[in-house]
């Protein structure tokens, strides 16, 4: 039996059912609920060891010197089942030639449903991950941690892990930040007179067939261009800049600072032309949105040379 | 530092910011690969970023064999070597030439064999577009935008010193280093000496590839080349044929005086 902060027992079976109700709802599961509660209360009455972080010794003081202190470590996660996402490679069997899909060229194709997945799933764990935040009356979550990893069958799950931060003073923002910068980072963007929005991410998701010239050119004897392949790439890492930047505009942020660049390829058996290939094509690029702000406080201090010994 | 900035409401104005943001306003969003210090230091140095650009080719080696028994650059894999990344680099600099970029900096140059076959891979060219704020023009004597594998804090130090970058510079070479005969192995065996024939092979090859490397920067009417990396990849050739490739960024200067401010000594806490 496990009892919460209202003083209510709860049996195991009651917690899983009442967590995933909870879940359904757009709420936090209840242990992070009462986690949460009882780290606030706490910290109201003022108490010690009110705060966990996993913060190292330099990114804290970095963050205290701006005049930031940790509240809590904050957690956001999603599992999503990547479900029947199939679209075609949009290639028909054209033309008199004997060959696997004739002699047209293949167009490059988008999957929706594949983008929209990542996106969903990745969105859902970080706004978690801000509700937690929220919940310890934090203004913003620094260092996160994030991460996708397939889970049992065709599971996938994001991980958002992060340290959430409150700001001296009474000024405070209706909706968390967060960011996957370092604290030192942090600090060294704050003292320069800019402040971090919100994780971005772009993703770009697409599929080609191998036609007959693909197939040709990766053959041959000689140096050429793979020019369907690099298409379908290219296609991929433009399809997730432009993605990147709508999710960047969609929190009003200014510039982006990319973290992470990441792009998979694999290779399908083609559902359109018997024994033909597709290939699919994923990118990933995830950052931090940052805006300058206004402020009276002396920034001016250029960088010093320093040789390290 | 004397004065300090959370006493004068830092984190206050900060999180006033925050609170007075407007999500889905239109305009611009820019996109850039540098870290925090790279990008602070290049908006220190009189640029601002204009966007991500890159360049991408997907290339198939052609075939060559390389002779057991012989020295020998390989060049028509050499010439794949070159193409390719001129195809990505030359996509790229496009892409910052239509933002109207002065320059692109922090570009990296990765090469990755993917699942398409083993002949093939894939050549990616990223960096950061950036444009002058003084108005001046920064682009090279060709009138491109100027290119860089300088890190942020690097091309800030260069041009601390009095240069600008003209442009990146590459040689590449891919040798197949001869086996050695049976009677070379026999005669040796269990001796300390040197095999001068090896020595050669992987003399001449960075040789080649840093001569090309200084023609492409004379090209560039460049004074120097500086941050030169030379590398050597087997890629998926097996162990005698090796890619030797050397790059670096071709500089000139802009001002008589190159005077490095007195750098600080600085006794590190961190490890």
């Amino acid at each position: 039996m496990t009892v919460d902060p209202a003083g209510r027992a709860w049996t195991p079976e009651q917690i899983a059912e009442g967590s995933a109700a909870e879940i359904a709802a757009g709420r936090l599961p209840l242990r992070a609920q009462w986690r949460i509660a009882e780290q606030r209360a706490r910290r109201d009455r003022g108490e010690p060891g009110s705060f966990t972080s996993d913060l190292t010794v330099q990114e804290f003081a970095a963050i205290r010197a701006v005049g930031f202190s940790p509240v809590g470590q904050v957690l956001g996660s999603a599992v999503y089942n990547v479900g029947w996402s199939y679209t075609g490679c949009g290639y028909a069997y054209g033309g008199l030639g004997g060959f696997a899909g004739g002699w047209s060229a293949a167009p490059v194709v988008p999957v929706p449903a594949t983008q929209q997945l990542l996106n969903e799933a990745r969105h859902r764990a970080v706004q978690r991950m801000r509700q937690e935040c929220a919940g310890l009356g934090g203004d913003g979550v620094v260092g996160v941690r994030l991460a996708m990893r397939p889970y049992y069958g065709n599971g996938l799950e994001f991980i958002a892990i992060g340290t959430a931060v409150r700001a001296d003073g009474d000024r405070h923002p209706k909706r968390p930040f967060t960011s996957d910068l370092t604290g030192q980072d942090f600090a060294k963007l704050i003292r320069s007179g800019w402040v971090p929005v919100a994780l971005v991410q772009g993703v770009g998701a697409v599929i080609r067939h191998d036609d007959w010239r693909t197939q040709s050119q990766q053959r041959s004897w000689y140096n050429n261009e793979i020019a369907g392949t690099t298409q379908l790439v290219h296609a991929a890492r433009d399809q997730a800049r432009v993605s990147l930047a709508a999710d960047g505009r969609r929190y009003g942020g200014h510039t982006v600072l990319l973290q992470t660049m990441d792009l998979q390829v694999r290779g399908q058996s083609c559902a359109n032309v018997r024994e033909g290939e597709d290939h699919v094509a994923t990118a990933f690029l995830w950052g931090t949105a940052v805006v300058p702000f206004r402020t009276r406080a002396s920034l001016d201090a250029p960088p010093l040379m320093m040789m390290r010994l | 530092m004397t004065v300090e900035p959370t006493a004068q409401g830092l984190p206050q104005d900060a999180m006033a910011r925050l609170e007075e943001l407007r999500p889905d306003k239109a305009g611009h969003i820019f996109t850039s690969d540098l870290s925090v210090n790279e990008f602070l230091l290049v908006k220190q140095a009189g640029f601002t970023p204009l966007g991500l650009v890159l360049g991408t080719s997907v290339y198939h080696c052609g075939f060559q064999l390389g002779r057991w028994s012989k020295n020998q650059e390989l060049d028509v894999l050499s010439q794949a070597m070159y193409h390719a990344r001129e195809l990505a680099m030359s996509r790229m600099q496009a892409e910052a030439d239509v933002l109207g970029a002065d320059g692109i900096v922090g570009v990296r140059l990765e090469v990755e064999f993917k699942e398409w076959g083993s002949d093939a891979a894939e050549f990616l060219a990223v960096g950061t577009a950036v444009k002058a704020d003084d108005g001046r023009s920064w682009r090279n004597d060709q009138g491109h935008p100027f290119t860089s594998d300088l890190s942020g804090q690097d091309f800030w130090t260069l041009l601390q010193a009095g240069y600008a970058p003209l442009g990146m510079v590459m040689g590449v070479c891919v040798y197949h280093v001869a086996h050695r005969t049976f009677g070379n192995i026999l005669s040796n065996l269990g001796q300390n000496t040197e095999l001068p024939q090896f020595t050669q092979a992987l003399y001449d090859a960075r040789e080649l590839a840093m001569a090309r490397m200084q023609k492409e920067a004379e090209a560039l009417s460049a004074e120097g080349i500086v941050g030169v990396q030379l590398d050597q990849r087997n890629h998926s050739w097996g162990s005698h044929t090796t890619e030797f490739f050397a790059i670096g960024t071709a500089v000139r200067p802009i001002r008589a005086d190159h005077e490095i401010a007195r750098p600080q000594l600085v006794l590190g806490l961190d490890r």
